[in-house]
């Protein structure tokens, strides 16, 4: 019973520390990655839209 | 009534915060991938934010800190394999980085790929019942937390439930999964505050060593040994890693964060250190658990008691923190397990039925309208549905309905060359059948050890029997 108290309590020590950690690093550098996918979103959505503006002409010079 | 005028605020503030956010992400949606993955453009920290958020819900709480409270520190057992099991895949990309590779939308698509058309569309219809099924005790469960912690009478439990999710369908069916993810960042951090200050009252306010005397007194050595306690051993403990090797690259809402990264290599990162996260998500609830039985004794209704405690330690103030990052970790959970199940509805089962195929604008309107209907699924199942025992098990077998078959079937799709669609139907077969014992009083552990090694028997034995030229004339 003693080992396996004291291995909890190890466990418990390693995983609410690295929890702490983690959260505090990811609350801050996770604000600059969501911004990044944003624009991402946004750039993909233009080269759609160019695209589709593209594909008209193109079927309207066919014609 | 616990709450005081500033808790109102508090959680009204960050109801408002998340909405606001979550609507945001409308504009971002231009076709089905957006909606459903983000565009594939989550990096390192969002993906761990959402994979985190995704996993962590006042459900998950609720049935932690009941068995910590039930089954004292040897509860611990599975905040560890469950922690473990993501690191060892972050660590080794073992699945993990094949999956993200195939470019896929959803679990059941996998076996279209390597398998069969048919195979995909049942694996679909398995992977919603099992999933639809684990999510229709979340919103009572859910509930009751919050009912309890706000000193609402347990009467107003419906309401509860009907608003909680009403607001997060209302941004999940506009936004997709770019306002999962938005909202999912704000819940992650709002969660993290209210996880960690609950865990330092309760260690402050009833003493670890109190806890461990409490449970000495109680359940003697099995309260900490997960070898000797009756409720795990050996059989449990491997169940619990092959079911969470499972979870981590089958399971549909898991699986989505999988293949929304940037790339392989993004997936790796993301699960090794959302595997160190996961060590806490399930260790500081299991010590509310403890806290809770060292604060009330047995006696106490083993799901409430938790809360029971937290209500009455936490002041003013404290309180509304914690019941917003309680309600935020509800919303992210059940947000991305809607657009989990619904989008394995639509893109599994009934886009494969269809001869036409649909434009991209009219599947996000289908995503859209497969959300309500699971939504009120949810809701009715949530009220009268009666838990057969601890709501861990519960979740552990309705999710191995599936997840057994499925992990098989990845396996031989992934590494076996000589894997094929019967042996596919086999291992689900098996998988299912295997689970759904437990429904027939065969304890938890072994109604999951059984439903791996008879899928495993499955996918082995149909794959050998009937390779993959003849099952391809078969299935055809």
């Amino acid at each position: 019973m003693a080992f396996w108290s004291w291995f909890w309590t190890v466990n418990f020590i390693i995983a609410g520390s690295a929890f702490a950690a983690i959260a505090l690093v990811v609350a801050f550098k996770g604000v600059a990655d969501l911004r990044t996918m944003l624009a991402d979103l946004k750039a993909a959505q233009v080269l759609r839209q160019q695209d589709r503006q593209h594909d008209r002409k193109h079927d309207r010079h066919n014609r | 009534m616990n709450f005081s005028a500033i808790d109102w605020v508090i959680v009204v503030v960050y109801i408002a915060i998340t909405l606001a956010a979550g609507l945001a992400g409308k504009k971002y949606i231009t076709d089905a991938t957006d909606f459903l993955l983000a565009g594939r453009h989550l990096g390192k920290f969002i993906g761990i934010a959402t994979l985190a958020a995704t996993e962590i819900g006042t459900i998950t709480f609720m049935y932690y800190a009941e068995l910590g409270y039930k089954t004292g520190f040897s509860s611990f057992i599975n905040g560890l394999i469950a922690g473990g099991v993501m690191i060892f895949l972050g660590a080794t990309g073992f699945m993990i980085f094949k999956l993200r590779d195939l470019g896929l939308t959803t679990v059941p698509e996998f076996f279209e790929v390597k398998y069969s058309r048919r195979l995909r569309l049942i694996a679909g219809i398995l992977v919603a019942v099992g999933g639809l099924l684990n999510m229709g005790v979340f919103l009572k469960v859910e509930g009751t937390f919050l009912t309890i912690i706000a000193g609402l009478p347990l009467s107003d439990l419906k309401w509860t439930m009907t608003v909680i999710l009403f607001l997060e369908l209302l941004y999940t069916v506009l936004g997709g999964m770019v306002s999962v993810v938005i909202t999912d960042f704000i819940q992650f951090v709002m969660l993290s505050i209210g996880t960690l200050l609950v865990t330092g009252y309760v260690i402050y306010t009833v003493g670890w060593s109190n806890m461990q005397h409490a449970v000495a007194t109680n359940m003697g050595a099995n309260g900490f040994s997960p070898i000797s306690n009756p409720d795990y051993g050996w059989a449990y403990i491997l169940f619990q890693i092959l079911l969470w090797m499972a979870v981590d690259t089958c399971w549909q809402t898991t699986a989505m964060r999988t293949f929304a990264t940037k790339d392989p290599e993004t997936s790796k990162k993301v699960f090794f250190w959302t595997g160190f996260i996961f060590l806490g998500r399930g260790m500081m609830p299991m010590l509310w658990g403890i806290g809770a039985l060292a604060y009330f004794g047995a006696g106490h209704d083993s799901l409430q008691a938790m809360p029971d405690m937290i209500a009455r330690i936490l002041p003013t103030g404290v309180l509304g923190i914690v019941v917003a990052g309680m309600l935020a970790a509800t919303m992210s959970v059940n947000s991305s397990y809607l657009l989990g199940w619904s989008s394995v509805i639509s893109q599994d089962i009934i886009l494969p039925l269809r001869r036409e195929p649909l434009s991209q604008n009219s599947q996000v309107v289908l995503n859209r309208t497969v959300n309500v209907f699971v939504s009120l699924f949810v809701l009715f199942w949530g009220v009268w549905y009666v838990l057969p025992g601890p709501v861990y098990f519960y979740l552990n077998i309705t999710g191995t309905l599936f997840l057994a078959g499925a992990f098989s079937a990845f396996i031989g799709g992934l590494f076996w060359k000589r894997a094929s669609t019967i042996g596919g139907y086999c291992a689900l077969l098996g998988g299912a059948v295997g689970s759904a014992t437990y429904f027939f009083k065969i304890p938890a552990a072994y109604a999951g050890m059984s439903a791996f090694l008879l899928a495993a028997l499955g996918m082995t034995i149909g794959s050998l029997l009937f390779p993959k030229s003849s099952s391809k004339l078969i299935s055809a």
